[in-house]
């Protein structure tokens, strides 16, 4: 599904070279379930970052598909974001001036040939799928942190993706909020086939997920099978 | 998208109200200034009638000379004048002629039809060689009209399609009161309320010194000749003297006072363009500042975008549509509050000089918004999506 092939990120000011990821080589096949360990500022954000078509390689290669991402323009590049490509981060990410059921079909508007009416449908099918159908004219400010963050996978999910990219998404929610977050990621991952990449600071959650990769000062250092998963 | 750019405006209101409010207020003193601009250069357009170059407008003051005297040394005081080599022609008329502030308005009516208009009377002299005048139908006046029981009349352009439309108007009645005058011919026009102003439309008629009926008119009109400078004014004066003693005459410049004239209306009209450039300024300033804030403040949600799909041409669109938008809602209210200038006809214009005026103001809001709202935009496009999502 995705492959990082010697990917390397370099970080240049006038004074400072910045080495924030070193010769990364990652595949995750459709339909894993990945989560990225590693202390702060060991690289795990840029590389989802540069999975997500968000920033480019210094060198090396993303393949999303099959398809080498290289030199591609910004319309193309947003494209592919569009269409295979959902995010959820730990900060969520909601425009607080539009209404819940605005915030999920935010990724339809740049989607050329759904109709409004579409876009209505498939918001309100993708809050059904997070419980969060009863909120749809709220807006974010209204919601607590777990029902922003549930909102935020609506919006990731609303494309149909075939790959999300969560950055800590359970980050800023208490345990209770972040076990319903982590049990809705799993279910897509388990009930569509998502596949999911998940960076995260908690040893739990990550627990979850099928493979944990750990990284430290830009380098991968580990990649083992977590095998917790089957007896969830 | 654009229903998406109406939402985030409408629910944005109250931070966007004041821009709303300053695209508005700008709007109608764009409006009112563009009306009067408009309304100035259409009138501007339309051909003047005569000549003012090269004519000098004289008062005469008769102070005690006795009624009878006076049509007597006034015929000879034409005569006199019209023998001097320096001018080319003289007339006698009434004294409202353009720029000189005097007005002597009169009721005509045809049926149904009424309309006070402005009316020369022409006592001696060839007022239309002197003032250049355009005769576009019948004819100008000749000797005898004076005494015709038919009340010969000339009438401008404008009367003529008010009362005849496009028929032709020779040979027609008009009447004032129980008076009834026959049009002899019509001219182009003789605008005596300036160039820049609307015109009434003018009547003219011939009497005679000799009538006793009627008041001696007290303005020469002279047409000088080319290369004439006013320091032949001692010389016309000493031999207009010798016929007119203890008669004081006045002199002035026709081309001067259309000058002042020209200053006198162009001057308010300036300093109101400067108070509209100024708001104008204003709110291309407020404009600009409210981008840049707003940019700085939805960094992160232009990185979400772009994460969600979004082009960097896409973000450029979403902001200046987004200015679009709330210019759009100013323009509404202001249009609903210009439109009543028209429906009350507040400023006294044409209906047409409104509807430029409304369809220039947006044209303009448009522009100096966009204009504005450019640089910003394509900042918010250039924003790196990876560094804006993490922006708090």
């Amino acid at each position: 599904m995705i492959t990082l092939s010697d990917i390397e990120k370099v970080y240049q000011t006038k004074t400072i070279e910045t080495v924030a990821l070193q010769r990364v080589n990652l595949a995750v096949p459709k339909g894993e379930f990945v989560s990225i360990m590693g202390p702060s500022g060991c690289g795990k954000s840029t590389l989802l970052n540069i999975m997500g078509l968000l920033d480019v390689p210094t060198s090396g290669v993303v393949t999303i598909d099959g398809q080498p991402i290289k030199s591609y323009k910004d319309k193309e590049l947003a494209h592919i974001r569009n269409e295979k490509i959902g995010f959820v981060f730990q900060s969520y990410h909601l425009v607080n001036d539009l209404s819940v059921l605005d915030n999920v079909e935010l990724p339809l508007l740049y989607r050329s040939g759904v109709s409004g009416s579409e876009r209505t449908k498939l918001a309100k099918d993708a809050l059904e799928k997070v419980g969060l159908s009863a909120r749809t004219k709220h807006f974010p400010n209204q919601l607590s942190g777990g029902q922003r963050q549930r909102v935020a996978i609506a919006r990731a999910l609303i494309g149909n993706p075939a790959i999300i990219l969560a950055d800590e998404p359970t980050g800023n929610l208490d345990s209770v909020m972040g076990e319903e977050v982590m049990n809705i990621l799993l279910d897509l991952n388990r009930n569509d086939g998502t596949t999911i990449v998940m960076v995260t600071h908690d040893e739990n959650m990550a627990h979850k997920t099928e493979r944990l990769v750990r990284f430290f000062d830009g380098q991968q250092v580990s990649d083992s099978k977590v095998f917790d998963l089957q007896t969830v | 998208m654009i229903k998406h750019l109406f939402k985030l405006v409408w629910n944005r209101r109250r931070a966007n109200f004041l821009m709303i409010m300053a695209i508005f207020f700008s709007f109608l003193v764009l409006f009112g200034t563009i009306s009067v601009l408009v309304n100035s250069w259409q009138n501007y357009k339309k051909p003047l009638g005569f000549e003012p170059e090269r004519i000098w407008y004289v008062n005469i003051q008769h102070y005690q000379t006795p009624k009878d005297e006076v049509r007597v040394i006034s015929e000879q005081l034409v005569r006199k004048l019209q023998t001097l080599p320096e001018i080319e022609h003289v007339a006698l008329a009434s004294g409202n002629a353009a720029y000189s502030g005097w007005s002597n308005m009169m009721g005509l009516t045809r049926g149904n039809l009424q309309r006070g208009i402005n009316n020369v009377t022409i006592q001696g002299g060839d007022f239309k060689s002197t003032m250049d005048l355009n005769v576009v139908e019948g004819r100008w006046f000749q000797d005898g009209d004076e005494f015709s029981n038919q009340n010969p009349m000339v009438i401008t352009q404008d009367i003529k399609q008010f009362f005849f439309g496009n028929e032709s108007a020779a040979g027609k009645k008009l009447k004032s009161g129980d008076k009834e005058f026959t049009v002899i011919g019509v001219i182009e026009a003789y605008r005596t309320n300036g160039e820049l102003n609307s015109d009434a439309g003018t009547f003219m008629r011939v009497s005679s010194l000799a009538d006793t009926s009627r008041w001696v008119e007290n303005t020469l009109y002279l047409r000088m000749k080319p290369g004439v400078t006013s320091g032949i004014e001692e010389k016309l004066l000493k031999e207009a003297g010798s016929v007119a003693t203890g008669w004081k005459l006045d002199v002035k410049y026709m081309d001067q006072m259309r000058a002042s004239y020209m200053k006198e209306n162009l001057t308010p009209l300036l300093i109101f363009a400067i108070i509209c450039a100024f708001l104008i300024l204003n709110v291309a300033l407020g404009i600009f500042g409210v981008l840049w804030y707003n940019i700085n403040k939805r960094y992160s949600e232009i990185g979400l975008r772009r994460a969600l799909g979004a082009t960097a041409n896409q973000i450029y669109k979403q902001f200046l549509g987004e200015i679009l938008v709330l210019a759009t809602l100013g323009l509404v209210l202001g249009s609903f509050f210009a439109i009543q200038f028209v429906l009350l006809d507040v400023m006294g214009m044409q209906p047409e000089v409104y509807y430029y005026a409304l369809g220039i103001s947006i044209v303009m809001i448009y522009l100096l918004v966009i204009v504005c709202a450019f640089q910003p935009s394509r900042q918010a496009a250039a924003i790196h999506p990876a560094l804006a999502l993490h922006e708090e």
